[in-house]
């Protein structure tokens, strides 16, 4: 391919793309409220998924320990539940940690800790685990091991959480498909009609002996230049609404946003890549249907 | 350098608009298509530069059938003729200049070529004055020299030509009719559509007569009746 060709699709694509300024400027706004529109999808999705797994990671099993376990046991018991699957860490809690903690939570309420008198609690291990999933199994295989007393086990929490995950993830990702083909939809087609007054020089283009090359590729460099553009405005629209939205909404929040883990960065880049390859997509479709064989 | 053989040709709704024409342009010829509106002439010219594909029988442009030529084959065809129409077909939105290289970049030249060429086929054509206009500046007739010199500047050994007189008065005519005499006579086959009797009948050449979709006259040095 030679450079003057390479050179003359740009040239011509990008006039085409300031000369009709103002479909140009329809064009380009509507992929950018389409991709705004998709941005805020997914990122709403992103959140919920991110505040329930945050949430289940603060799930753990709590394994009480006979009183006269002798150190060297424990360090035992704890390896070997160290390397079971699933889990994430184990941490060890002496009863006196575990009593200073449950007097810090009942401060102001005398009564209940001068009824209990002394530290009626074991020594634990909380054991937290890589995802909410492995904690029935989990609890199942701790629980008989030698030197255990007691579990405690959020079964129905994490039954819930591990359900509300399930649906999340499946809605989430139905609404954002659907957003997709939406946008998949809109985006070519906006492009297809910002070139239907053009048609004429399609078929002047092939009067005049235009190699297919030379007719498309124009036009397939305009569309993705058009939906790189609206990307670009789109993102930085999504960018803004993110923005007010984790400093007005998220901050009253304060629970969730220790949760949410969620950045931006790939979402905005895959808006302006999904821009570029619809755009695309448009120009092929309108070539298709205006280019006689 | 063409020629039909037994071509008919019926649109897809339906329509006859060639019945059984035959018929052979040799190298360096004028040739006028004429007749009423609707009997075929556009149709003719359109096969020859494959806009159109026969129902039935052959055209062969250059020694090949153009019905058989791949998409590509087409563009490469299509840059061996030049084609006139009577609406100009001028893209609105570039200059007088930016028209007629537009022709030349789609086949790849580069730039100092395409200077070269341009600069040459506008100054034939006396608009070199007008290179940076755009067609809505320009009257019919520097419109249609514009086509013309689009047509042109590839040196095509073929130039057909559709009604190119159809929107212009007569002294215009006259102009672009004097053009083409001199570039037919540089060697350039001419093939053109017309329905205009005075310059058929003053021009003295070729007429091929259709009516009906029938070739009813071809006479050499002929008149339009």
């Amino acid at each position: 391919m030679r450079v003057y060709s390479i050179a003359f699709i740009v040239r011509e694509a990008w006039k085409g793309l300031t000369r009709a300024r103002i479909s140009t400027f329809a064009a380009i706004g509507i992929i950018a409220f389409m991709l705004v529109l998709l941005g805020v999808v997914s990122y709403t999705f992103g959140i919920v998924r991110s505040v329930f797994t945050g949430m289940s990671s603060q799930l753990e099993i709590v394994l009480y320990l006979k009183d006269n376990l002798r150190p060297e046991d424990r360090e035992m018991l704890r390896n070997r539940i160290v390397s079971m699957e699933g889990v994430k860490e184990v941490v060890y809690v002496p009863k006196d940690v575990a009593w200073k903690r449950f007097k810090d939570t009942l401060r102001g309420n005398k009564f209940v800790l001068e009824m209990l008198g002394k530290n009626p609690l074991p020594d634990s291990f909380e054991i937290k685990v890589d995802s909410p999933e492995y904690i029935e199994t989990l609890a199942k295989a701790v629980a008989s091991l030698p030197g255990v007393k007691d579990i405690d086990v959020p079964l129905e929490i994490t039954r819930m959480v591990n359900k509300l995950i399930t649906w999340v993830e499946f809605g989430g990702g139905i609404v954002v498909l659907v957003f997709i083909v939406v946008s998949l939809f809109v985006i070519s087609n906006v492009i297809r009609l910002s070139f239907v007054s053009r048609i004429r020089e399609l078929e002047i283009m092939q009067l005049v002996g235009a190699s297919r090359f030379f007719i498309k590729g124009p036009f397939i460099f305009e569309g993705i230049l058009c939906g790189f553009f609206g990307g670009i405005l789109g993102s930085v629209l999504f960018n803004v609404l993110v923005f007010l939205f984790n400093k007005y909404v998220l901050s009253s929040f304060p629970l969730f946003t220790g949760f949410i883990t969620y950045n931006t960065i790939d979402l905005t880049l895959s808006l302006i890549t999904f821009g570029m390859i619809v755009g695309g997509i448009g120009s092929v479709i309108f070539l298709e249907r205006h280019l006689k064989r | 350098m063409i020629e039909f053989r037994n071509v008919t040709k019926y649109y897809d709704n339906g329509v006859l608009a060639l019945e059984d024409v035959s018929l052979r342009i040799e190298k360096g010829e004028f040739v006028f298509i004429v007749g009423p509106t609707g009997m075929g002439k556009s149709t003719l010219l359109k096969l020859i530069y494959r806009e159109e594909l026969p129902t039935k029988g052959e055209v062969i442009v250059g020694g090949v059938n153009v019905a058989k030529l791949k998409p590509h084959q087409v563009a490469l065809l299509r840059r061996r003729l030049g084609v006139v129409f009577q609406d100009f077909k001028l893209l609105p939105n570039k200059t007088v200049y930016e028209n007629v290289a537009f022709a030349l970049e789609v086949m790849g030249y580069s730039s100092r070529e395409i200077r070269a060429r341009v600069g040459k086929v506008l100054d034939i054509v006396g608009l070199l004055h007008k290179s940076n206009c755009y067609p809505s500046e320009l009257s019919g007739g520097e419109q249609q020299r514009t086509s013309i010199a689009r047509a042109l500047v590839n040196n095509p050994a073929i130039l057909i030509a559709d009604e190119p007189t159809g929107n212009l008065d007569m002294a215009t005519s006259w102009e672009i009719m004097d053009f083409f005499k001199r570039i037919n006579a540089r060697g350039t086959t001419i093939v053109m559509a017309t329905h205009n009797k005075e310059i058929v009948n003053t021009m003295r050449q070729r007429v091929i007569s259709l009516y009906k979709g029938r070739i009813v006259k071809d006479e050499y040095k002929g008149s339009y009746e």
